[in-house]
């Protein structure tokens, strides 16, 4: 594909982006819940969209369909593995996120935990977390736009200049009007990846494969055999199945709808996405198994199936791949400004007022994508390790998550302490490539951080209001799961 | 904790088990895309059915004064 092709279409993309990011910025207000979480007012369709461009990630139309190219059917076990998983997760949480955000005027995830203990020091400790674990997070989304562009250009386009440009996007979209701008080039970008899987997978079926679009099926009988050991299913799994409470950027989304109503629509819509997605994109890996067999690099199956289509379609599936890394990059980058604002600034700095914070929060945006553009460009092995390892690194969060709503005895230090020794210890098992008895780091980093946080709970004395928070909470919860609420949606 | 978020945790706890184990054991060899995708939309409509009746609360006074 010629650059100039290449980039007109990427031009034209990022017209239509910058066009409604303008449009959001007219609806924009004061303050750092109107920036950060469109002022709570997000729709149920708009939040569907944007929670789930937000989660999948390059990855999908990437690593997914390599994964299954080389691996078969175990990787569409991985993947639904984790859309179950939310669907339980956000009808338990959701409500209960949403409820609190609204009550207590939260703007973070972690700030919800730093409230609910009543304890800075777990705010923090939750935010520095998540800001190391996602920085390489963020950076791998660089990393595949690079690659990508610059293999399908020929060289044309450098990996550099591929990154400059993501990185680019990425900063407008969020920095020009916070989430409403995210929220609406996010139901774009979600269009083109659901339209553009939809177009290449029935190409690939009805046009290019020899036996049709289960012809896969007899020529690769192999792949549709399960052949993850279940140690390797479980350890890539277990951080993936808790990704909707434990990464901040999902996570700040249900905070954002504007009643149970959208909440409900949002769990729905993202539901049916996600199955949709998840389905097209192992279809591909099953459709370039048999399409170009033999790749020594699976991560290529992609560029390899693109080679195969006609240009125009070629350019849909490149643009929504670059969809799909800008939409969950920006998110990251917005969400982790307002946690280095209100989670460690505001913690270290408790006189700071609103327009400052404001300030300082905006500015982490450019240091971020620029910090994250910088990792992007070492191209080193360890950059891998570190994406692994942010999954599981934020599962550590999790025993303090599951405390803070569920558990009126969990206290500030099993909090603090979970999530600090559940990092350190995945974080040196992931970047020593240790699996002690087989099983992967976030197994040991879960177990660890469930068992200190049970413990130092129970030597510790909770919150003096954690009672308060908990039936506040209840109250609303009982509106919601009753049939005599108010039905305003 | 309510009732309905009891049966959907339990439900939560049986299936998530069933999605590991039966893959392992049954399906092996053959099947294993079937069952995951018929477990997947199972818990989808789950979620339809016990979002159903999901009514907003009548919210008390914002903010943390309350507290």
């Amino acid at each position: 594909m010629s650059s100039v092709f290449l980039l007109s279409g990427i031009f034209l993309w990022f017209a239509a982006g910058t066009f409604l990011s303008w449009t959001a910025r007219k609806e924009l207000g004061k303050g750092m819940t109107e920036y950060f979480l469109a002022n709570r007012s997000v729709g149920g369709v708009l939040s569907a969209l944007t929670y789930s461009a937000t989660t999948y990630s390059a990855f999908m139309m990437v690593g997914l369909v390599g994964l299954t190219y080389k691996t078969g059917v175990a990787s569409l076990g991985f993947e639904l593995t984790y859309l179950i998983g939310t669907v339980f997760l956000l009808a338990l949480f959701a409500p209960r996120y949403w409820s609190a955000g609204k009550r207590f005027n939260l703007l973070t995830p972690a700030e919800m935990l730093s409230f609910r203990y009543e304890s800075p020091a777990v705010g923090i400790a939750a935010a520095v977390l998540c800001i190391v674990m996602l920085i390489p997070y963020a950076a791998v989304q660089l990393m595949g736009t690079g690659y990508l562009l610059e293999t399908l250009s020929g060289g044309g386009i450098s990996f550099r200049t591929a990154t400059i440009i993501a990185a680019s996007m990425s900063f407008i979209f969020s920095w020009w009007a916070g989430l409403r701008s995210v929220a609406l080039t996010d139901a774009l970008q979600s269009g083109i990846m659901l339209t553009a899987s939809v177009l290449l997978a029935a190409f690939a079926g009805f046009a290019l494969l020899p036996g049709g679009p289960l012809g896969f099926s007899q020529t690769n009988p192999a792949l549709l055999e399960v052949s993850w050991p279940l140690p390797m299913f479980v350890g890539l799994t277990l951080p993936w199945f808790f990704f909707a409470v434990t990464n901040p950027q999902v996570v700040q989304r249900l905070y954002s709808p504007r009643s149970i109503g959208s909440i409900r629509k949002m769990i729905l819509g993202f539901s049916f996405f996600g199955f949709l997605y998840t389905l097209l994109c192992v279809y591909l890996g099953f459709a370039a198994a048999g399409l170009v067999p033999g790749l020594e690099v699976a991560d290529n199956a992609m560029a390899a199936l693109l080679s195969l289509v006609p240009k125009p379609l070629a350019l849909i599936v490149t643009l929504s791949i670059i969809a799909a890394a800008v939409s969950t990059m920006n998110s990251i980058i917005l969400t982790l400004s307002s946690m280095f604002g209100r989670d460690i600034l505001k913690a270290a700095i408790p006189t700071l007022d609103e327009n400052r914070e404001m300030l300082l929060s905006k500015a982490f945006i450019p240091v971020i994508t620029v910090v994250c553009l910088i990792f992007a460009q070492y191209r080193f092995n360890l950059i891998a390790v570190l994406s692994s390892m942010a999954s599981g690194g934020l599962l550590m969060q999790l025993p303090a998550v599951i405390g803070a709503f569920f558990w009126k005895r969990s206290s500030a230090s099993g909090a603090f302490w979970s999530i600090a020794t559940g990092g350190v210890l995945t974080g040196s098992l992931y970047v020593a490539g240790a699996k002690p008895l087989g099983q992967w780091p976030p197994v040991w980093g879960l177990l660890l951080s469930a068992t200190v946080f049970l413990i130092v709970s129970l030597l510790t004395s909770p919150p003096a209001q954690a009672g308060s928070f908990l039936s506040s909470i209840n109250d609303d919860l009982a509106g919601i799961l009753s049939k005599k609420g108010n039905s305003k949606g | 904790m309510p009732v309905q978020e009891r049966v959907w945790i339990l439900s939560a706890a049986l299936l998530t088990a069933a999605d590991i184990i039966l893959p392992y054991m049954v399906f092996e060899k053959s099947g294993a895309w079937t069952f995951w995708t018929v477990l997947t939309a199972i818990v989808l409509a789950g979620g339809i059915f016990y979002t159903m009746s999901w009514k907003d609360p009548v919210t008390e006074a914002k903010g943390r004064k309350h507290r």
